[in-house]
């Protein structure tokens, strides 16, 4: 018998937890080449902000042990040119599409979720906190439960869209931030966004990135984010998409059976562009040996 | 894809010539394109490396890709210790090559910036536009190519940085005496084709401002996906920035800001 693989997140159903995470297949489209996106149970578009973003000077990654550090800065073509040119040809694919989104200010979150609610082929909205709010001398949204709050506060009174919130795991416990945004009422979580970190180019003695401290993804960080994902699966009621060094299914299962709903995979599709197509035939060969009729059954399985 | 090692051949002792059997349903490669390789399993080193196609021909209709690099890091040395028949994990072609439409071109290459000018050199042959090479690096043991390059019509000068072959210095000096020797109609009609390290393309947008030369440079920067995907692998322009794996890795010299850092 073949597993049941759907999901569901709030209102949003999916026909399996395999996505894939924002910034790291540009709108999707991109990804068409090596497997078709509507075969996954989300594609997680770049972080639109409302008008386009250049992003930050280069040298803007490096590479680490067994993972990377960017500090892309966010570059994105705004709201208005994805809406145009890029949502069409993704509602013409028939992919389910989760668009991650980004605002300096409460009232660009507000502004972005009210234009993007109600549009034809948006399924879900995944707000990113882990960027400065200007308002406040740059200080991030998302290490402090309060600022947390009031934006997912703001967003939740703009959409009807299930809503996302992507948590930075840059905070001394994550289930602060994490209850703010479950009681500001976002219907899932997503973690984790990268970790902070730096390197250093010792010949020249420059640091490697141009904006010196970046974001650190990959394998390297995945067992913090199983870590996180546990954790917020003990203390908060709401379904958790796990994000963080996916490289295999065994990685997925990791995250699935601590206790998320959904897995996100990011930094893999830079050098495996269709290993999704073999995660999600990990998982349901895995289901299909462990005899669980819904991957549902799975999740949060851990014994302990 | 997997796609098999067909010859391997050491050039000299930092340098491997690979050559790979191209499948037929792929697109050719175009002069100035790069592919996306890996050696190992795992996830260190985490990313793919990209490799300029160095040179592209077809043996009794069936294509080759022949890759040139120098062995540096992990990479690198498994590739150099590829042997015919094994396979090779390949993605590609990426990015945007070089556009061959002037009535001459002159090829300039520091080291292994060689590698995407050589397949440029095999196509200019077959059209009999004339070419000439200016080839620069450390000693004699990075220059590349040469006698291949004299094979296929282009006249070639060498300047290495000790001396040990060819004239001794950069090889921007060669290329800027020749421009000096130009009249203004034959100036107007050369087109560069530069790869090489920062300094000596910055050196060559340079060069070129002065001779009011047309150029075309390819860039060569940390690369994690080769597809536009990371954003990662950006240059500066006027105005902002431009991915060197979808936009370039060619680009006209006049389209980037040669001043940022």
């Amino acid at each position: 018998m073949t597993p049941d693989l759907k999901v569901r997140i709030g209102a949003l159903e999916l026909p399996n937890p395999v996505l894939l995470a924002s910034g790291t297949c540009g709108y999707g489209l991109e990804m068409m080449p090596h497997g078709n996106i509507a075969g996954l149970g989300a594609v997680v578009v770049k972080g639109l902000s409302l008008l386009p973003s250049k992003g930050n000077p280069p040298p803007r990654i490096v590479e680490t042990p067994s993972g990377m550090l960017n500090s892309i800065g966010l570059e994105n073509i705004g709201l208005e040119a994805f809406l145009a040119d890029k949502l069409p040809k993704l509602r013409h694919l028939g992919a389910r599409v989760i668009v991650n989104f980004y605002g300096g200010c409460r009232d660009d979150y507000r502004e972005l979720a009210a234009r993007l609610d109600g549009v034809e082929g948006i399924h879900a909205l995944e707000m990113n906190i882990s960027c400065p709010n200007v308002e406040r001398g740059g200080v991030l949204i998302g290490q402090e439960p309060e600022e947390v709050h009031k934006a997912v506060a703001a967003v939740r009174g703009a959409t009807r869209l299930p809503l996302l919130v992507k948590l930075t795991p840059n905070v001394t416990d994550i289930r602060l931030t994490a209850r703010a945004a479950a009681e500001a009422g976002a219907d899932g979580l997503t973690l984790i966004n990268t970790l902070q970190g730096m390197a250093v180019d010792v010949e020249t003695r420059r640091p490697s990135l141009a904006r010196i401290v970046g974001g650190l993804s990959g394998p390297a960080i995945r067992p913090v984010a199983v870590r996180m994902v546990w954790q917020v699966r003990q203390a908060i009621a709401l379904p958790i998409i796990g994000c963080g060094g996916i490289w295999t299914a065994r990685d997925a299962l990791e995250f699935l059976i601590a206790g998320a709903t959904a897995v996100q995979l990011g930094t893999v599709n830079f050098t495996h562009p269709d290993r999704w197509i073999d995660v999600l035939a990990g998982i349901e060969a895995y289901l299909d040996r462990h005899k669980f009729e819904h991957v549902t059954d799975l999740i949060g399985s851990l014994e302990s | 894809m997997l796609l098999k090692i067909r010859a391997a051949r050491r050039l000299t002792e930092d340098f491997q010539l690979l050559e790979v059997d191209w499948p037929a349903g792929l697109p050719e490669p175009l002069p100035g394109q790069f592919v996306m390789v890996r050696t190992r399993e795992g996830t260190d080193p985490l990313w793919r490396r990209p490799l300029g196609v160095h040179d592209f021909r077809r043996v009794r209709g069936a294509g080759v890709l022949s890759l040139l690099f120098q062995i540096v890091g992990p990479t690198t040395h498994d590739l150099a210790g590829l042997a015919p028949g094994a396979p090779l994990d390949l993605l590609g072609p990426h990015g945007r090559g070089f556009k061959i439409d002037a009535a001459e071109i002159w090829l300039v290459s520091g080291g292994r910036g060689v590698a995407p000018l050589f397949y440029v050199a095999r196509l200019l042959r077959r059209t009999g536009v004339p070419c000439r090479a200016f080839l620069g690096g450390r000693s004699a043991g990075h220059i590349l190519r040469e006698r291949d390059l004299v094979r296929f019509g282009c006249r070639v000068e060498v300047a290495t940085d000790d001396g040990s072959r060819g004239r001794r210095g950069l090889v921007t000096e060669p290329l800027e005496h020749a421009l000096s020797r130009l009249s203004a109609r034959r100036r107007a009609a050369v087109m560069l084709l530069a790869c090489g390290p920062h300094g000596m393309l910055k050196a060559v947008a340079g060069i070129v401002a002065v001779h009011g030369v047309a150029a075309q440079v390819s860039v060569d920067p940390l690369m994690a996906c080769g597809r536009g995907l990371c954003l990662g692998c950006t240059v500066a322009a006027p105005g902002g920035y431009r991915l060197a794996c979808q936009h370039g890795p060619v680009f006209n010299v006049r389209d980037l800001d040669w001043d940022a850092r």
